[in-house]
């Protein structure tokens, strides 16, 4: 008779089993859940502040660099630094036609691009006076915006980068 | 027997239930906690764009000849163009001369608008002489703050 109790209680599962496997499949869940939200938000903040670094490296090449060579606008095809500077912040008109110059797929291999370019220049009233690329609408986008001075006039210098 | 050999192995279940349930509370807590601090920050670092604009500004100036002049009416304006309108800024430029024997704090131009006590305000400077036969007779230091 009392064989008969062990055998029944042996096939049971106990309560509180059940509910600390209940617990742990909640918790195990849970870690899974914000571990992935933590990935995903590092993986967007991450793919951001790389453009954001690449927006500024091409602003500074192209307002305080004179390029490399130094004088390639002369020589278009051999340019390996598009550099705009004649000074620190002073535009070369030279420089900034042979930029207009090159094919837009080149400007952006030049700067070790494979997103899409976009830059311009415009006087402080808002005239447009060269522009490299076309803007793109309904797309996501790190700017900066330089001062620079561009045929005898304070200019702002603006590089997006989308997304 | 059988009996109270039965009630006291339910009560250990229960002991042992509870103490799951706090550490599992407690270690949700706690995770939570660390994603909460150790994640990216959701506060805008993008900062360095009005850091450059200043530095910029006070380039051009410095390179047009506005900031030689210290005329503040065209210093004002000159900024106020090329800064925008959304951008606050105070430029303050102190001039030295030499003495003969030390560089001495001549002259004070204070241009703008008071510090904001809240804001983030970012400065920059620029220095720049004034040279007579090759001899520098005064320098002068702009410093120019902007915020939003």
């Amino acid at each position: 008779m009392s064989n008969e109790k062990d055998w029944s209680q042996k096939g049971s599962v106990s309560m509180d089993f059940v509910f600390a496997s209940l617990l742990f499949i909640l918790l195990l869940g849970f870690t899974v859940v914000a571990y992935q939200g933590y990935v995903d938000t590092y993986l967007k903040d991450e793919s951001k502040r790389n453009l954001e670094s690449n927006v500024l490296s091409i602003s500074e090449i192209l307002v305080k660099s004179k390029g490399y060579p130094s004088s390639w606008e002369t020589n278009p095809a051999g340019v390996v630094v598009p550099g705009l500077a004649s000074s620190e912040n002073i535009l070369d008109n030279d420089k900034v036609i042979a930029l207009g110059n090159l094919s837009y797929n080149s400007t952006k291999q030049l700067f070790g691009l494979n997103k899409e370019l976009f830059i311009s220049i415009k006087t402080l009233d808002g005239t447009l006076v060269f522009s490299k690329g076309t803007e793109q609408e309904n797309m996501s986008s790190v700017a900066i915006e330089r001062l620079v001075y561009f045929n005898r006039t304070a200019c702002r210098l603006k590089v997006r980068i989308y997304d | 027997m059988t009996d109270r050999l039965n009630s006291s192995h339910s009560r250990k279940g229960h002991a042992f239930t509870i103490d799951a349930l706090l550490g599992t509370i407690l270690f949700i807590l706690l995770l939570s906690t660390i994603l909460a601090y150790a994640g990216p920050s959701r506060e805008s670092s993008w900062n360095i764009p009005q850091e450059r604009l200043a530095q910029d500004a006070l380039i051009l100036m410095d390179k047009m000849g506005a900031l030689d002049s210290q005329n503040t009416t065209l210093i004002n304006l000159s900024l106020s163009q090329m800064l925008g309108n959304g951008t606050k800024f105070r430029l303050d430029m102190v001039t030295y001369n030499y003495s003969g024997a030390a560089f001495i704090s001549t002259n004070n131009v204070l241009i703008g608008q008071t510090l904001p006590s809240e804001s983030t305000v970012f400065e920059t400077e620029r220095a720049f002489f004034v040279s007579d036969n090759s001899t520098v007779g005064n320098y002068t230091i702009a410093r120019l703050y902007v915020w939003k």
